[in-house]
């Protein structure tokens, strides 16, 4: 082995006091260069001769800026973790050193940063610098000093050279014995701890019986198979009966008091959510798959389906937010593309974020092992960014919500819509293929395709499906590539538009032992030859390739007489892929490693002999006592000025502009409405838009509304009508676009299409850990009632979703809890984008109309209350009693009667604007549709003593409408006595001058002015947060 | 000029795929709306041109779209330069590589466009602009002033004296802008004159006064001279950081609903702002014109 490495300097970069290079070191087996050749070589791959200096085995700074750097850090991927960039350049690197030099050789490439500082730091304060700013010490390798020559020891970078001398590698198949003795229960539960199993008592037992089963007993023993199970057995009824892969509580029996009366549910999951869809799938014409794959498939028309899905990445994102967020993204790619026969192409990304609130950390001190929640967001929106830019797919829409409580854990939910055709022809049997349908046959070839196998993200399907503390495992932390899953994505396309494979899914939580545990399902039995997987560095165990959740890999099912075309196939995208075994009928998952047999599972017992869970649940409804004489207070214009600027600047309600535009939102050329409107030019003011709106083809102007809702502040509360307000939020968000509700029938496969993913905490009682679990599970209870209620009344139905339990953070006897939250994302068909609504009011002399009905105690946790509550400093004399205030209410008759009638008003393009109302109430609304065409409004109120729950209200189901006055007679008629007009819009005036560009948000309650604040000082408000600054990170 | 593509009266586009690169797609819509008769676009995987870059003699103009060849690794544009400028096919022994078939390309009179990526690519492989004909790199992309990463739509003005037919008939133009590496940067003051003196400098950001800018929100990138577009001598070589295929109608503007509703209701019968297919129609016409 050799080594060489070179440091790239960025001369026009870094100017400031710390400086940083590039390094890439490269090991070699036993090669030969001449100086001259290497140094031609780094010259033509690696250097800008306008910007760079270079340095061949040798580091500076001095030179290059002219003055002396007395500290360094150097920060580098840990060896098991992925380093795009080294593998990248080592792929260069070896085509040049081919193409020009004919040699080949098996070289490594690891990048690396090495910082520099003038001053003379100490190395704790560089270790500390590092760490908190710089690198993540579960994926990085950090290094410092004061003297820049220690830095050219470079070994360690290389995997092999920390683990060949570890001699616990070796002991490979290790037997677990789960035999019974006086303490058989502590030691079951002592190996489910010491395996990271995350499994309790009643599985661990199941499981033994399994293996004191006579039949399996005997079976084992013909087959050379020890009594007891191998690691690997036991680890993959781990991962397959993890709450991550079984959602072992949304099916758990349920044991319910409501307001003192009993009932026993048996599995949520059955009672609501596929029990809705199912009522709903008897009205609707589109539902093609449901539940049952990695993403819910629509029926988009004759010849298209489209898949949804949205996931979370919470725990991973908790440990590592970049890497979290980037594989989160890519992970929901890979279910939305591997749904059905599979290589459906992705549409759009969305993404929705909880997190604690940026000066969280200035008001509270962290825990050990809890993250400042401004480098999770920087690093989780830097995630996000690389996964959609990178992969060429639009994040279309998203939401950010904040709260206290998130400090326990960030949510990170990604979603994903892929479109595929409804058939694809199989040339050899001249026949047309349904793609939603997974087909396998007993000799059917399983085939891994896209990244190699490692050890980064070990144990992640168990390890979420437990708390946090502060010695949280490291293994379960990965990053992704977006580049190989780019060529992956390609190269699926292209096979399953020829049929090369029969179906296919994806590697996420649970590696290849979920893929095929779930593929082997639908067979009836699959072998595996575990040694024929390939690795990124020898040295795994076999449980640890079975298990492994490397990233960007999709399980293959390939008829054989294919094999060979999809070889060549994958050879043109420069995709690897290897034959690692077969399916079989005989009811079992057989795992080999080296000719050995290592596992052995009955797929009966695999999946579905883990016992029922049994839990309590208890619900109290909030009966609050209505007072309407509470709000008589009468604010002077400065104060509701100040208030209303508050708001617009409130973490949770201002311009997410900061983080849209680091986010590709319109490549494809798709993206109709984007999350900001408004024109271009030195105004630079953007109304944020209801629900993204994407055509789904170029050569017609079909396409679709997507939308998020979710609203955790309410859990606490009301977790039904958290829900249901949820759930409403997507349907007006929708309707306000221009979407028509499903079972209106105006049109064929006029499909909706809906996510569900609850986020809970711990709702396991447990007197001593979580006495308040049953309380816990009684929301969760009622969430899902809210659910039920909503699809069935609006006919909307559930196609995929995701749970996420134990969502709490513990430190000896401190816990956090996230609030019980659900958020439901929505697509659904809009029949023509160029017939949308946009938000924006367009011109002066419209009339503006609220639309629905505001209600004066739906206060309770309304953002107002913020104001309050976060900065109290702020002083704003609100002395509004709010334990009289009751959380919004969703009125679906109502609801329903006011959305028809926005249909019709749509149908005949009545409205010049709609924007619906939500957080911060009336007042945002108006503030938000004012700023993209920079005009003002004139709004006219005769409230007596309730214009601050008028103007603050987040009552549900309404909606903020500008017309033209030429339509008020027909708008009226069909808006038949749910409107209020309040106002007119008011633009610049003729003038060109200075003065004349003035425009403002005027208010006058009973012919009194309550409210006078200029657009531009709106404007100023809503944009002024800023929250992608973080420290020194890049 | 003599023309490559065979077949006369034909116009063969190329649109180059794969290796991270993602705007394939609407560029390939972006010419196939144009709805002319003579006109046949192809998509092709870059690893199949790699293999035998001889077939690019086949086409007429060759489109390297956006996205993010080999992830970006290396600084953008790099590595897919590396492949192009050193790969050679395994199949011929002293085979030309695919620079090298591009250099007849351009001399046979054939026209080369890169959006974004694209557009880096051929800033580092020394294709643009190419002043003193050595296919060295003569400027360089590197990160946005802003420091980030940047979907905006910004306005442009285009050098009308600039030789390219691709923007002919344009002044300016609004069009997104979606790249984390825009900023232009010029080697030396000899490159800088010889820009201005030969009207290679192709779009510059502009405010809506149709002022220069470089005012963060109206020119992230902060590139020299202004720079969002150039091309080089011969004008058929033009690299571009702004997306013409994502603003294929009036529909991808992100104040189209205004745009619209004013029509809507004063039908005041004036144009829409040219859109990015003008690009596409203009370089199609005047291959046409010259086969014809």
């Amino acid at each position: 082995m050799s080594l060489f490495f070179f440091q790239i300097i960025d001369k026009k970069r870094n100017k400031a006091k710390i400086v940083s290079s590039r390094l890439y070191t490269v090991q070699t087996n036993d090669l030969y260069f001449e100086t001259q050749q290497l140094l031609e070589m780094v010259r033509e791959i690696f250097v800008d001769n306008i910007t760079d200096q270079f340095y061949l085995n040798k580091l500076d700074f001095d030179l290059v800026f002219n003055r002396s750097f007395n500290s360094f850090i150097e920060i580098a991927p840990r060896p098991e973790v992925t380093d795009d960039e080294g593998k990248i350049a080592e792929k260069n690197i070896k085509e040049y050193l081919n193409s020009n030099l004919n040699i080949d050789n098996d070289l490594k490439v690891r990048s690396s940063t090495l910082y520099a500082f003038e001053e003379k730091i100490s190395l704790e304060l560089l270790e500390e610098y590092a760490s908190k700013y710089l690198a993540n010490k579960l994926i990085h390798h950090i290094q410092v000093g004061n003297d820049i020559e220690m830095f050219k020891e470079r070994e360690h970078l290389f995997f092999s050279s920390i683990d060949s001398n570890d001699n616990e590698r070796l002991r490979i198949n290790e037997i677990i014995d789960l035999s019974c003795d006086n303490e058989s229960d502590e030691k079951l539960l002592q190996i489910s701890q010491k395996y990271l199993l995350a499994l309790d008592l009643a599985e661990m037992k199941a499981i033994r019986n399994y293996y004191l089963r006579r039949d399996v007993a005997d079976k084992r023993r013909s087959l050379n198979l020890p009594m007891w199970p191998y690691d690997i057995e036991l680890q993959a009824i781990a991962q397959t009966w993890s709450e991550h892969c079984k959602h072992k509580e949304f099916r758990a029996k349920i044991h319910f008091e409501l307001d003192g009366e009993k009932r026993v549910i048996d599995s949520l999951f059955d009672t609501y959510i596929r029990k809705a869809t199912e009522i709903v799938n008897e009205k609707v014409d589109f539902l093609v798959k449901v539940f049952d794959d990695n993403a819910g498939l629509v029926r988009v028309d004759d010849d298209h389906y489209l898949s949804w899905k949205v996931e979370t990445h919470n725990s991973p994102s908790a440990l590592d937010p970049y890497g979290g967020a980037l594989t989160g993204i890519l992970g929901v790619n890979r279910d939305a593309v591997a749904t059905g026969i599979g290589g459906a192409r992705p549409l759009f990304n969305t993404n929705v974020l909880c997190f604690a609130p940026a000066d969280y950390a200035q008001r509270n001190n962290l825990l050990p092992g809890q993250m400042d929640p401004r480098r999770i967001m920087y690093g989780v929106v830097k995630g996000i960014k690389d996964g959609g830019n990178k992969m060429g797919i639009p994040t279309v829409n998203g939401s950010i919500v904040f709260d206290d409580r998130f400090s326990g854990k960030p949510l990170v939910f990604c979603g994903t819509a892929a479109l595929s055709p409804a058939t694809v022809k199989d040339n050899e049997s001249e026949s047309e293929v349904n793609t939603a349908l997974k087909k396998i046959e007993c000799g059917d070839l399983i085939i891994s395709a896209g990244g190699r196998v490692g050890r980064d993200g070990i144990h992640g399907a168990t390890f979420s499906s437990l708390g946090l503390d502060e010695n949280s495992p490291s293994s379960a932390v990965q990053i992704g590539s977006p580049y190989t899953q780019k060529i992956l994505f390609d190269f699926l396309e292209e096979a399953r538009d020829r049929y090369l494979v029969k179906t296919m899914t994806d590697n996420g939580a649970g590696g290849l032992s979920s893929s095929i545990g779930e593929l082997a399902q639908i067979a009836g039995g699959a072998e595996v030859f575990l040694e024929k997987v390939l690795l990124k560095y020898s040295f795994l165990k076999p449980w640890e390739i079975f298990l492994s959740e490397s990233q960007e890999r999709i399980t293959l099912v390939v008829e054989r007489e294919k094999l060979n075309e999809l070889q060549v196939l994958a050879q043109k995208f420069q995709v690897e892929i290897c034959n690692i075994g077969q399916f079989k009928n005989d009811n079992h998952l057989s795992v080999y490693y080296k000719e050995k047999l290592i596992l052995h599972l009955d797929l009966e017992f695999l999946h579905k002999g883990y016992p029922q869970k049994v839990l309590e649940a208890i619900h109290k409804t909030n009966n609050s006592e209505k007072n309407s004489q509470i709000f008589d207070i009468d604010f002077n214009k400065t104060t509701l000025n100040n208030i209303i600027c508050q708001l617009l600047s409130n973490i949770n309600i201002c311009s997410r502009e900061e983080i849209i535009r680091v986010y590709d939102h319109e490549v494809k050329g798709q993206t109709i409405l984007k999350s900001l409107m408004g024109g271009v030019g030195t105004q630079n003011q953007f109304s944020p838009q209801d629900a993204a709106v994407f055509r789904l083809f170029y050569n017609s102007y079909k396409g679709v509304a997507i939308s998020n809702g979710l609203c955790p502040q309410y859990a606490e509360l009301d977790p039904y009508q958290m829900s249901q307000g949820a759930f409403d939020e997507n349907i007006r968000s929708i309707i306000s676009v221009g979407g028509e509700l499903p079972h209106t029938h105006t049109h064929k496969n006029n499909f909706w299409s809906v996510c569900d993913n609850f986020c809970l905490p711990n709702v396991c009682y447990d007197p001593q850990t979580n006495p308040d679990g049953k309380e816990k599970l009684g929301k969760l209870v009622q969430m899902c009632e809210g659910l039920f209620d909503m699809a069935t009344f609006f006919n909307i139905p559930l196609t995929s979703g995701k749970d996420s339990m134990k969502n709490d953070f513990i430190y000896k006897d401190k816990k956090i809890s996230i609030p019980p939250t659900i958020l439901y994302s929505f697509v659904a068909n809009i029949e023509d984008v160029r017939r949308i609504n946009s938000a924006e009011f367009k011109v002066s002399g419209d009339l503006i109309y609220l639309l629905g009905e505001t209600y004066d105690d739906e206060l309770a946790k309304a953002r107002l209350f913020d104001l309050i509550d976060l900065y109290p400093e702020i002083q704003i004399p609100l002395v509004l009693p709010k334990s009289n205030v009751v959380v919004p209410k969703v009125r679906k008759e109502m609801a329903l009667d006011l959305y028809l009638k926005m249909m019709e008003a749509n149908r005949r393009r009545i409205l010049n604007s709609s924007h619906d109302l939500s957080d911060g109430g009336l007042v945002v609304a108006l503030a938000e549709s004012l700023f993209a065409n920079n005009l003002g409004a004139t709004i006219n109120l005769s409230c007596s003593n309730n214009v601050i729950p008028f103007l603050f209200s987040e009552s549900h189901s309404r909606f903020l409408v500008s017309i033209n006055p030429k339509m008020k007679s027909l708008f009226e008629s069909i808006f038949d006595g749910r409107f209020k007009l309040l106002g007119e819009v008011e633009g610049q005036g003729q003038g060109q001058g200075e003065s004349s560009a003035k425009v403002d948000l005027k208010i006058y309650n009973q012919n009194k002015l309550i409210v006078e604040i200029a657009t531009s000082t709106l404007y100023s408000s809503f944009t002024k947060p800023r929250f992608l600054q973080y420290g020194g990170n890049e | 000029m003599k023309m490559n593509s065979k077949i006369n009266n034909m116009v063969n586009v190329l649109i180059i795929s794969g290796q991270g690169i993602n705007c394939e797609q609407e560029m390939f819509w972006s010419y196939k709306l144009l709805d002319v008769k003579n006109l046949a676009v192809s998509i092709v995987h870059i690893n199949s041109i790699l293999d035998d870059p001889n077939i690019i003699h086949k086409y007429d103009l060759i489109n390297f779209p956006g996205g993010f060849s080999f992830g970006d690794n290396l600084t953008s544009g790099k590595v897919l330069a590396n492949f192009i400028k050193h790969k050679r096919s395994s199949s011929r022994i002293g085979a030309p590589s695919m620079l090298e078939e591009m250099k007849i390309f351009i001399q046979n009179g054939g026209y080369i466009l890169g959006v974004c990526n694209g557009f880096q690519m051929l800033v580092k492989l020394g294709l643009l602009p190419n002043i003193n004909l050595q296919f060295e790199m003569e400027v360089t992309l590197k990160e946005n002033s802003t420091a980030n990463f940047e979907n905006r739509w910004c306005r442009f003005a285009v050098n009308t004296q600039n030789k390219s037919p691709f923007f002919r008939g344009i002044d300016f133009i609004e069009l997104p802008i979606r790249c984390g590496e825009g900023r232009l940067l010029i080697r030396d003051g000899e490159i800088y004159d010889a820009i201005i003196s030969k009207n290679l400098h192709l779009l510059q950001y502009v405010d809506d006064k149709n002022q220069l800018t470089n005012e963060p929100h109206l020119n992230p990138c902060g590139s020299d001279l202004y720079l969002a577009a150039i091309s080089d001598i011969s004008g058929q070589v033009v690299g571009m950081m702004p997306h013409p295929e994502a603003y294929l109608n009036i529909y991808n503007h992100p104040n189209w609903p205004t745009i619209m509703s004013d029509r809507r209701c004063e039908q005041n019968g004036e144009d829409l702002p040219v859109n990015g297919s003008q690009i596409f129609k203009n370089i199609i016409n005047h291959i046409l014109k010259i086969k014809s």
